[in-house]
């Protein structure tokens, strides 16, 4: 048997899922066979704790087999397992819509936690170098997100649901009047995630596009009127804070 | 870069649980060995406690996603990622295993044994040399523990080794728990093993615990080294010299004072004036 033949039918049946390939698997072979499918559930496991948590082990265990047959391995990353996994629970839990919405909100504090590293900009020296700008320095502002954010429209506050289940508590209300967006950034190191208001969102939307703080300052007035600038105002404030804006070289600061 | 200086100390595995330890406190080892895989990343803490670590500590890349043994070849992108991080690091070697770990665009996430046949001998060769190829420097391969053995093969574990390091020029990562583990699987005797590989090639040895299954032993790396791998690492440090030496420990994760114990007993052993002859 040539290598390439024994190799296809060898891992035909590591990872085989019909009975009939699985009732020959046996002595070493099997080893092979439940290494795989064991390293496969575990690394769903520990990335979507807290979702293991709130759906229960069986249902969990369930969803993560069905994931793994449905989804094979390709990546060299174990990683990359639980890539989709919030649309596996949302197929399969289509009635507890919570669930997908706390595995993403788990994959994506997972995922943004490896994110590229840049010089995030400091509020204080913001401040310094702002303090001069009049009206049209403002309008030309342009303001650039730290790489790795992720934001989701949701249907529940998984961000509540996420910090009670961290905590050991039972959540009681994670419900929600209406959908919000959920923001996924690093603080420096720290993964951090809120929700956020539709203006909020739409201003991090309209920066994500490149367009400048004063475009976005038209699209708030827009929204909320008389109070857009001064929503503006206060979000670039929080945005300093929250370690959400990065230093734009200066040789691409114009335009 | 075509040769590997030897380098004759003792280290452990950088493990999640232990990085507290090595950040905030002098640890007694010589070297680290990081899984590459966990560190090939865009950035955040896993570099920012890498970059720290290897200002006070040598450090060796030990990887697990290769697949040197795959009749489809290399995944360029991987490699690609592990040059940057060995760029970056500047380590003592990057190594792999024997082993593949998926065709056709599969990932088992596991090292499959490979028949010891003169086929799969010109294909793990070819891929070595173009792993070694695009990262610039040789690697070491280290043996596997095996659950099956392939009727029709040409050579021994031990000659297949030997094959490939007179071939392609790389060295070897003995585990001698692997050699134990697979000789009481397979039947074969762990000291011609031994016996049979090239000194000189010899670049890293790695000692861990295994555990026994229904029938056959596993290579678990949950427990502590066993006496009769003990044993054996003494016949290895006899037999290859002052070789760098680890202690490989993967699940149910001890206080790091207890891997530094058990290293200390791979020390004692290493110097034995019996055992320094090469």
């Amino acid at each position: 048997m040539s290598l390439a033949a024994l190799q296809r039918e060898f891992q035909a049946r590591v990872v085989a899922e019909d009975d009939a390939r699985l009732s020959e698997i046996s002595g070493g072979l099997a080893v092979y066979r439940n290494a795989y499918r064991s390293r496969l559930l575990e690394c769903l496991r520990s990335s979507f704790e807290r979702t293991s948590t709130w759906i229960g082990e069986d249902a969990f265990a369930a969803a993560a087999c069905h994931h793994v047959i449905v989804h094979r391995p390709r990546n060299w990353t174990l990683d990359a397992v639980g890539e989709g996994f919030d649309k596996t629970l949302a197929a399969l839990l289509p009635d507890d819509p919570e669930v997908a919405e706390l595995a993403w909100l788990e994959r994506s504090l997972l995922d943004v936690f490896t994110a590229p590293d840049v010089a995030v900009v400091n509020p204080g020296s913001f401040a310094a170098q702002t303090v001069g700008y009049n009206d049209a320095d403002w309008a030309a502002l342009r303001l650039r997100l730290v790489p790795g954010i992720m934001t989701r429209v949701v249907a529940s506050d998984c961000v509540a649901l996420w910090h009670a289940i961290g905590a050991g508590e039972k959540p009681h209300n994670w419900s929600l009047d209406g959908s919000r967006t959920v923001l996924v950034w690093r603080q420096n190191l720290q993964p951090d995630c809120r929700l956020l208001d539709v203006h909020e969102a739409n201003a991090l939307a309209s920066l994500s596009l490149g367009e400048s703080f004063g475009e976005l300052c038209e699209f708030l007035v827009a929204g909320l009127g008389n109070q857009g600038v001064a929503a503006a105002g206060a979000f670039l404030g929080r945005w300093l804070a929250d370690g959400l804006l990065q230093e734009i070289p200066q040789d691409e600061q114009s335009g | 870069m075509t040769t590997i200086a030897p380098f004759a100390g003792f280290g452990l595995g950088l493990r999640r649980q232990h990085y507290a330890d090595f950040l905030e406190h002098e640890q007694p080892v010589d070297f680290v060995e990081i899984i590459s895989e966990n560190f090939m990343v865009d950035g955040g803490r896993p570099l920012h406690t890498l970059d720290a670590v290897r200002e006070r500590h040598q450090v060796a890349m030990h990887g697990v996603s290769l697949s040197v043994g795959s009749v489809t070849g290399l995944d360029r992108a991987y490699l690609a990622r592990l040059k940057m991080l060995a760029d970056r690091v500047q380590p003592l070697w990057v190594s792999d295993h024997l082993c593949w770990t998926g065709i056709d665009g599969w990932n088992t996430h596991d090292l499959l044994p490979l028949p010891y046949t003169e086929e799969a001998l010109d294909i793990v060769c070819a891929n070595i040399a173009v792993a070694q190829d695009i990262l610039e420097r040789p690697m070491l391969f280290e043996n596997p523990s095996s659950y099956v053995a392939f009727a029709g093969a040409d050579l021994a574990e031990w000659e297949f080794l030997t094959e490939v390091t007179q071939r392609t020029g790389c060295f070897l990562l003995l585990d001698v728990n692997n050699v134990y583990v697979s000789s009481q699987n397979h039947g074969f005797d762990a000291h011609t093993y031994l016996g049979g590989l090239p000194a000189d090639r010899v670049r890293q040895i790695h000692l861990a615990g295994h555990s026994q299954g229904t029938e056959l032993l596993i290579d678990t790396h949950d427990t502590p080294v066993c006496a009769e791998v003990w044993a054996l690492y003494e016949q290895a440090c006899t037999r290859f010299g002052p070789v760098a030496t680890m202690i490989e420990r993967d699940d149910s994760i001890p206080p790091l004072a207890d891997l530094v114990a058990e290293l200390a007993i791979a020390r004692r052993l290493a110097r034995a004036p019996e055992n320094c002859a090469a």
